[in-house]
This record gives C-alpha cells, structure tokens and sequence, in this order.
C-alpha cells in the first residue's frame, strides 16, 4: 500500500470495503435453530491455519477439511494450549509462588552452607578435605 | 459495519478498561471513531470517560431492546471516542432478559450483542468491547460479536493462567457451536518496573514462542510501559495522551506510557487492516 501509516491503511482497508462479517442471526432465532445452522456452517467457515499471516500453523492447528478431523484438532489445540500453559504456570508462576511461601528443607539448606563453606576454604588456599587437614596439624 | 475488538482475560486486574481507554484514544486521534461498549458491571470506563451522571439509556436498556441502540451511545471525554455506558445491574440483567424477548419467545442467548452492535448506525470504524474479568453470557455474548480479541496481560502473574483460560473458552465456544471458528487473538503485553528483566525476558520468549514452537495467537511487539504508573489516571477523566500534553510536569512521566500506547495502536491497526483485507479476499475467492 502507498501509504505507510497503518491508521491510514485501515481506513483505506474499510472505506473500500464494507467489512464482511460472520452473519448476524437475527434475535428472533430460537437457540436450537441457531445450532442447527451453525452446524451447517461450521464445517464450510473453518480456516484457522490461514489466520495468522507469515506464523506456520502450530501443532495440532493444521488446516483439516473433513469436520470430523477438525473436531480432532479443536481438542488437539485444546491439548497443545494446556499442555504447553500447564507446564509453563508451573515453571514460572506455581515454582516461584511457592518458593516463596514454602521455606525451603533442612538438608537443603545444609548443603548450601556446606558447599559455600567449601568454596571459601578452596578460595582461601586452605585444605577442605579432614584428613588433609589433620596431617597439616601434625 | 464497525470493526469489533473485545479487550478480554477472564483474569482481573489485567489492564482491560486502560487498554480499551487508550487503544480507542490512540485510534481516535488518528481520525477513525471509535465506540467502547461497557459490558462490565464495574462501568470503569463509563465513569472514567463519561464522569457525573449515567446517562437515561444504558447497555442494560439497550440488552432489553436492541433497537435503542444508536439512541443510548453518548459522546465521552474523548474527541472521538463514544460511549454506551455500562451498568451494574447489567449481569443479573443478562440471567434473566437475555434469555427471554418481549414476546416470550427463547432469544438466541450469545448473540444478543451482536444484533446490538448491527444495530449502529454506521458512524463508528471500530467498536472495542471493555469485559468482565469473568466467564458468563455477557462475555460469551462479546466474544460471540468479536471479529478479533485483544487480551492485555503482564509477565509477572498468573495471566498465564487465564491465557490458558480464554484458549480453553473460545475452544469450548467453538466445540459447542456458539461462534462459528475462533477469531483472531492478540496479546498486549504489560510490564512493571519492578519486574526482573531476566525473569521478564524470558517469559516472553516462552509466549511469543519460535519457528519451532509458533503460538496460536500474535503478540504485539510494543510492550506498554510502566503499569504502576497508571494509577489513578482514572479519576481525571483523561487519558494518558490528554495529560503528557496538557498536564505539565506532574504528568510527564505519562509521555513515555502514552508513546508505548500510541505506537501498539498503530500495530494493532496494521494487523486489523491485513485482517479486513484477508477477509475480503476470502469472501471474495469464495
């Protein structure tokens, strides 16, 4: 397009073209008629993996032209979209809520003093090892 | 017809009313008008942009009678911007109206808002639904009406959660036959200064993803700025634009805020625009 301001574009976008829409059912349509019309509809209206210009479609986001498999990848989507956010909730948000209210065990902590204890010795030029030190006394 | 956005996360808190504000400020200075319909029962952006008195004719009247629609929307604060303002009834209205017309007969319960908004009377480009941080048939109704969702969210907290949420609903939406595919979703990403770059970076690279791992949904690149900052813009009835340019100094530190809302506007607009277009070539392929 000529014109390189994307608020201009979209006004161009527009003007040009009265925007079509998903068809309004009208109110007086009863819930079942709309199911049943969607139900007609739906397998001609899908085309998700053509939504997002320039991204590769994400797994279990494939075009798929038989209603049946595109019922498989809704759910497949579903799955994706839990499996990949459960994981990432627990990674980020449940690891660090918890951190931070959960102090954390003994042992663990014994072995953070322990390993910097060490360190310091290394550090120091100093033996870390008993029996080193024992024969440094002697 | 406008063009309609509804600015959702089933998560409160998010960002919803400030981002529809401004992203509807940001489109309106850029000369395309643009309507927020208040569909939270909240009506934060009705009292923000529309201060004293509601007006006689709210979205709760409107739900009752379609037709009243272009009657109800009022100018607000916003050179640009208009309003149908929000009541807090509005959800005990939608369990009970929404689900029976006038005439007795069972209405169509999600699309109720929809013939609302094809009810206008065509002087608006864009329409930005500002909803409630819940799941109900007000929400489904928005979504139902939606030719794109914005969902505003931060790097800090459990958005993730309710990203997941708004996947799942639109999921079981579409399962159920409520909307006929899922529309286009875009995420706006908030930040704080208090959040660890390292921790933040990271983040984002796991909900942006990568040519390995694409994501359902695109993520704006413009990050908004400086959350905190916000708070209480609200009550003076303007918008971070209005008060980094006329506020004086107690309001500069809005400017860096109202440039990151400008610039995801003019993102945002590049996306609806290739949006409208792939449609239209679409519809007309067909």
């Amino acid at each position: 397009m000529a014109n390189d301001d994307p608020f201009s574009q979209l006004k161009a976008v527009q003007a040009e073209d009265a925007h079509t829409r998903r068809p309004t059912p009208s109110v007086q349509t009863t819930s079942r008629e709309r199911t049943e019309q969607v139900a007609t509809e739906v397998p001609n209206a899908m085309t998700p993996s053509t939504r997002h210009e320039g991204v590769e479609p994400a797994k279990g986001y494939e075009e798929e032209k038989e209603p049946r498999k595109a019922a498989g990848r809704e759910i497949q989507l579903a799955a994706y979209l839990d499996e990949e956010l459960d994981a990432f909730v627990d990674d980020y948000t449940g690891r660090r809520i918890e951190g931070s209210r959960r102090k954390p065990s003994r042992s663990l902590v014994g072995y953070w003093m322990l390993t910097i204890a060490m360190n310091v010795l290394k550090a120091q030029g100093l033996p870390t090892m008993p029996r080193e030190l024992l024969r440094r006394r002697r | 017809m406008p063009y309609v956005v509804a600015v959702y996360l089933e998560k409160g808190g998010s960002t919803k009313t400030t981002t529809t504000v401004h992203l509807a400020h940001a489109f309106a200075r850029k000369g395309l008008r643009s309507l927020i319909v208040d569909i939270d029962a909240q009506r934060h952006a009705s009292q923000w942009l529309f201060p004293g008195d509601p007006p006689s004719l709210t979205i709760n009247e409107v739900v009752r009678k379609p037709e009243m629609v272009a009657d109800a929307v009022v100018p607000s604060r916003i050179h640009g911007v208009d309003l149908l303002y929000g009541s807090r009834v509005l959800p005990m209205t939608a369990e009970s109206v929404l689900k029976i017309s006038d005439d007795g007969t069972p209405r169509n319960q999600v699309s109720v808002l929809q013939n609302v908004l094809a009810g206008l009377d065509g002087r608006h480009q864009l329409v930005w639904i500002d909803c409630s941080p819940s799941v109900g048939l007000l929400n489904a109704n928005a979504l139902v009406a939606a030719d794109h969702v914005l969902v505003p969210m931060d790097l800090a907290d459990m958005s993730f959660q309710g990203l997941e949420d708004v996947a799942k609903t639109l999921t079981q939406m579409r399962r159920n036959g409520l909307i006929s595919s899922i529309p286009d979703i875009t995420l706006l990403l908030t930040q704080t200064e208090s959040e660890e770059s390292k921790t933040t970076d990271e983040i984002r690279r796991k909900i942006v993803g990568d040519t390995e791992h694409p994501r359902p949904y695109r993520v704006l690149n413009q990050t908004i700025r400086a959350r905190r900052q916000m708070r209480g813009i609200y009550h003076t009835h303007m918008t971070a634009f209005d008060l980094a340019e006329t506020g004086g100094f107690k309001y500069s530190h809005l400017r860096a805020v109202a440039d990151d809302y400008a610039a995801a506007g003019a993102e945002f607009a590049s996306i609806v625009a290739a949006a409208i277009a792939k449609q239209k070539s679409a519809t007309e392929g067909i």
